[in-house]
Parts: C-alpha cells; sequence; structure tokens
C-alpha cells in the first residue's frame, strides 16, 4: 500500500526526514514513533502528497506521490493533527463541504452514514464551535472517512484529548483496524502504538527501527525471565548460569532476573535446576519491556 | 477546473460569511453612510442653509473648475451648480467599499483558516490549489462588488428622482459611470490579491486589513484633490487609472499566486 525509497526531505539547510525506507502492507496498521521534530508529520504529508520531497521515491495506492498526486488524495484520508473543523458550521454542513470536495455520490446519505458512525447524528445541526474536544476529533475522523479511503493517515489522533475523549477515540480506531483499512499512524502514545499497531518504525529524521513490538523488544532486551525465592541465596546464581541457553543472571532482592534465550525451552529446565539446588521457588513470571523502555532505548542509542 | 469543487468552497464561504456579523454589519453601514453622505450634502444642504451655503465664497473657485470642463455648466442655477458639484465629488467614496468588504472577507477566510488549522484538511482533498485559489477570490470579491453596484444603482436613481434630469446628467457622466463598472472591480482585484498576500505572514485579520490603507490613501487623495479643486476626474483620467490598475492587478495576483501552493501554505505562512 505504501512503498518508500530514500525519501527525504529538506527544508533550507534542515533536514526533516533522512533516507526513510519502509513498506506498509495492505491491511496493516503502522505506526511512526518519534520526538517533536522527528518527521513523522513531515512523513504524513509527503505520503499524502501535500508536500514534495525532496529527494527519494515514494508510491502510496501504487500511485507515485510525485506524478499522480492528486488522484492519491482522492484516495487516501488524512486526520490531521488538529481537527481543524469550520466552527461557524455545524457538523452536517462540515462534512457535506468534504464529501462534495472528494466527489462522493449520494453525499447526503454518506454523511449520514459516518455521522451515525461516530456517533454524532443527533448533533449533525448543532455548529461545530460548541463542540467538545473529542467531538470535533470524531468530526474530522468522519471527515477523514467519507469517502471511504484505501488507506488512512491519522496524526497524533489524540493528542490533546482527555482520558475519555482520548479512550472514545482509540476505541473507535480499534474498530477500525478491524474492518481491515490500512491506517498510517503517527503518535506519541506508545500505548496506544502498541494496542493499535502492527509493526511500529521509529523515526528520528531518519528510521531508527522498524518491526512488530514483540520483535523489537526480543531485539533490545531478549527474554528475561525472574524467580522470586524464598532464601536469596548467593549460590543458586551460580546454579542458573550452569543452565544452557542462560545469558545472564542479576539478584534484585530476593528475585533471580535470568535472561534465556528461548522461554518454552529454557525455563523448565532453568526451574528444575533451581529446586534442584535447594532453592524454594515462589513465583516464575516473564518480564516484557515496556514499549515505553523500547523507545527511550532507541531514541536515546541516537541522541546519546 | 472542476466546477462541483469551486462551486463547494464558494458556498462554504458564503455560508461562514453570512454568519459573521462583523463584516456583513460593516460592510452594510459603510454603504449606507457612502450612499446617505453625498445626498445629505448636495440635497439637504442648500435646503437648510439656503443661499448662504450655495454662494460660499470658497466653493465659488470650485465650482468653476467644473465650469471650465463643462461650458455650459455655466448655465445652471447657482443650487443647481452646487449639487452637481458635491455630487461629483463623492462616486470616489464607493471605491472604498469594496476594497474593506474584499479585504475582510479574504483576509478572515484565509487567516481564519490558517487560525483554526482547518487548511491542512482542505489541501488533503483532490482540490487543486487553482481552483481553491479561485474559489475563494470569487467569494471574496464578487459581494462586495455586486453590492456596491447595487448601492450605485440605488444611489444614481435617488439623484435622478432629487436632482431631476439636468443635475443628474452632469453629476452620472460617462467618467462616473466607467469609474464605477472599471475601476471599481478592478480595485477590488487588488485588494484581493494583497490580502492573499498579507494573509499569508499574518495572523490576524485585522492586523492583516491595515493594509488596506495602501489603497485607501490614493482614494482619499483623489476625493481631497478634487474638493480642493485640483482636479476634475474626467474619463481620460479614469480611462487612464484603469489600465495602469490593469497591469497593477495582474503583477499583484500573479505574485499572490506564487504565494499560494500547497507546500508554501504547509510550511512557509506563519
Amino acid at each position: 500500500m505504501i512503498h518508500t525509497e530514500r525519501l527525504s526531505k529538506r527544508f533550507g539547510e534542515f533536514v526533516a526526514v533522512d533516507d526513510l525506507t519502509l513498506d506498509v502492507a495492505p491491511g496493516e496498521t503502522f505506526a511512526l514513533l518519534g520526538p517533536n521534530g522527528a518527521g513523522k508529520t513531515t512523513t504524513v504529508r509527503m505520503l499524502a502528497c501535500l508536500i514534495a520531497p525532496t529527494s527519494g521515491q515514494a508510491t502510496v495506492t501504487g500511485r507515485s506521490i510525485r506524478v499522480e498526486a492528486d488522484e492519491i488524495r482522492g484516495r487516501v484520508g488524512l486526520l490531521t493533527e488538529a481537527p481543524g473543523l469550520y466552527d461557524r458550521l455545524s457538523a452536517w454542513q462540515n462534512l457535506m463541504i468534504f464529501a462534495n470536495l472528494y466527489g462522493v455520490e449520494q453525499p447526503e446519505a454518506r454523511v449520514e452514514k459516518y455521522l451515525r458512525l461516530v456517533e454524532l447524528w443527533e448533533h449533525r445541526d448543532q455548529a461545530t464551535g460548541g463542540f467538545s474536544k473529542g467531538m470535533k476529533q470524531k468530526v474530522a475522523i468522519a471527515r477523514a472517512l467519507l469517502h471511504e479511503p484505501e488507506l488512512l493517515f491519522l496524526d497524533e489522533p489524540t493528542s490533546g484529548l482527555d482520558p475519555s475523549a482520548a479512550k472514545v477515540v482509540r476505541d473507535f480506531l480499534v474498530e477500525l483496524k478491524r474492518s481491515g483499512r490500512t491506517i498510517f499512524l503517527t503518535t506519541h502514545n506508545l500505548d496506544e502504538a502498541e494496542r493499535l499497531a502492527d509493526r511500529i518504525g521509529v523515526l528520528n529524521r531518519h528510521l531508527i527501527a522498524l518491526d512488530t513490538p514483540e520483535r523489537l523488544r526480543q531485539r533490545l532486551y531478549g527474554h528475561r525471565t525472574l524467580v522470586r525465592l524464598a532464601d536469596a541465596a548467593p549460590a543458586l546464581a551460580e546454579v542458573a548460569r550452569g543452565v544452557p541457553g542462560v545469558r545472564g543472571v542479576t539478584w534484585r532482592d530476593s528475585t533471580l532476573a535470568v535472561e534465556i534465550e528461548e522461554p518454552e525451552r529454557d525455563n523448565p529446565v532453568l526451574v528444575a535446576a533451581l529446586v534442584g539446588a535447594g532453592a524454594r521457588v515462589q513465583a516464575v513470571t516473564e518480564e516484557r519491556a515496556s514499549l515505553e523502555q523500547i523507545y527511550l532505548q532507541l531514541i536515546g542509542e541516537v541522541e546519546g | 477546473m472542476n466546477g462541483r469543487r469551486i462551486r463547494t468552497i464558494l458556498s462554504k464561504e458564503w455560508e461562514e460569511t453570512i454568519r459573521n456579523r462583523t463584516i456583513v454589519g460593516t460592510f452594510l453601514f459603510m454603504l449606507l453612510v457612502f450612499m446617505g453622505l453625498p445626498l445629505v450634502m448636495a440635497f439637504a444642504g442648500p435646503a437648510l442653509a439656503g443661499d448662504a451655503l450655495v454662494n460660499d465664497p470658497d466653493i465659488q473657485p470650485l465650482q468653476e473648475v467644473l465650469t471650465q470642463a463643462f461650458p455650459e455648466f455655466a448655465e445652471l442655477e447657482p443650487v443647481q451648480q452646487f449639487q452637481v458639484f458635491m455630487l461629483r465629488q463623492f462616486p470616489v467614496l464607493f471605491l472604498l467599499a469594496p476594497i474593506m468588504g474584499a479585504m475582510s472577507v479574504a483576509t478572515y477566510s484565509i487567516i481564519g483558516e490558517k487560525t483554526t488549522r482547518s487548511l491542512e484538511a482542505l489541501l488533503a482533498t483532490p482540490i487543486r490549489t487553482s481552483e481553491l485559489l479561485l474559489a475563494k477570490s470569487l467569494a471574496a470579491a464578487v459581494p462586495p462588488v455586486v453590492a456596491t453596484w447595487v448601492a450605485f444603482g440605488i444611489w444614481a436613481l435617488l439623484v435622478r428622482l432629487l436632482g431631476g434630469p439636468v443635475v443628474a446628467g452632469y453629476a452620472l457622466n460617462a467618467s462616473t459611470w466607467t469609474m464605477m463598472l472599471l475601476i471599481m472591480p478592478l480595485v477590488a482585484l487588488l485588494a484581493l490579491g494583497l490580502s492573499v498576500i498579507v494573509s499569508s505572514r499574518a495572523n490576524d485579520p485585522r492586523s492583516a486589513q491595515q493594509v488596506a490603507v495602501i489603497l485607501v490613501l490614493p482614494i482619499v487623495a483623489l476625493l481631497a484633490g478634487q474638493l480642493g479643486g485640483l482636479f476634475l476626474l474626467g474619463l481620460p483620467a479614469v480611462l487612464t487609472g484603469a489600465a495602469v490598475l490593469l497591469v497593477v492587478d495582474a503583477l499583484v495576483l500573479q505574485a499572490g499566486v506564487k504565494l499560494f501552493n500547497r507546500e508554501a501554505i504547509l510550511t512557509r505562512w506563519k
């Protein structure tokens, strides 16, 4: 659905996006993470054909962003960072404008469909200036979906929303993902990225990492098993180190943190060895690095 | 050019403008003043002040300017001479209406979209920037120009009714009509072009409208020059002015079109 090859954007001397190469498959939800100024919005704007790349190539929905920009704009939806509604106009009028701009046939029926979908049908005649942030964001989402695009770009969809409004929007995005639509998401919210995205890209002007959240976790942190013991005998660490597949062992109070290669294969052997050495095992758990830890480590490596 | 997209933006702009009472109210009030002021001065003035005003020594030399231009003017009665003199000065004021109207609508429209950040969503649609600029320009220029024509038409009718055919004949001659039909739309276009240029940098419509002074000052100078007896705007002067305006319009609009492209709007407009 999206293919970019060494895509770059410079504003004078400033490099906003550098050598971005990635693919997004049809039906995939892809999240682009990165700090402020990392080039996320610039990437979305290039792919949505709002600005032209300085160098490199990209195809979106199988079309070149350099040659078929008008065509692409008609086939993708963009949820901008700010809802950007016409506050003096009603929700109905706002959406009718965009239905007509996108050339939707029977625009009234389509607008009704999406106003009902985002549960704003009862408020359709109210001026959007009086809407809450969450309601405005829902109108903006409906606006991005009106022409039923093949690909949806969501630029910080829950930015600036209070937690309850953000949850409403996030739940709606989960529904969208289930409908099989291709989604390209930029976000600061790592929990949101983990819940929604099949794959994650970490961008800091250039792409630092690109994989599924699970593989990124494994790549950076490996697998770690925590064994809580009744007695913290130092000799038990040596027993754990002797187990095949164990890469490292550290004590955390009365808990052994054991880095292992394959949990399914190595954990039973590890527990048996510890019990055999007289350890009284109280609990065995797998430690999962949060996406936040992964993200901070990746960004830290680049900036550090 | 896609007609449906242009019509959509046009109707959106008008829907929003109609809901902006400040713009509509100020514009209509201005038109009423421009219509009423010359009529009051030309017809109510002599009726209230009598011969003292008509024979005022300060006005006499000014009326001689008209007599030089139109020898038959001397044959009119003094009160008619006074009325013609007054009525010929003020149509210039009608040029101010489309400037203020077009600039208000255009700056609110473009800067308004910048501040509410609605332009990005609009630019993400298949609309071409030329279609967007055309629609916004038509939306900003057509209502003030048409409204000013209507107001001037009513004013001309009132001049004919109150002043009779002789006064109306002198007051509403070829230069006056040419100014209204040719110069006035060109001035509105100039206001539009300047609005686009200024809107690319300004974040407040009111501060952007201050640039209107650039256009208002020459018009006020025209009015002052005529009232001071320095010159009389005849048909050759009006036609020359129209030609100059046409060239200036083309240059300013060209600069505006250059600024009005997706990338510039999203990355360089502040």
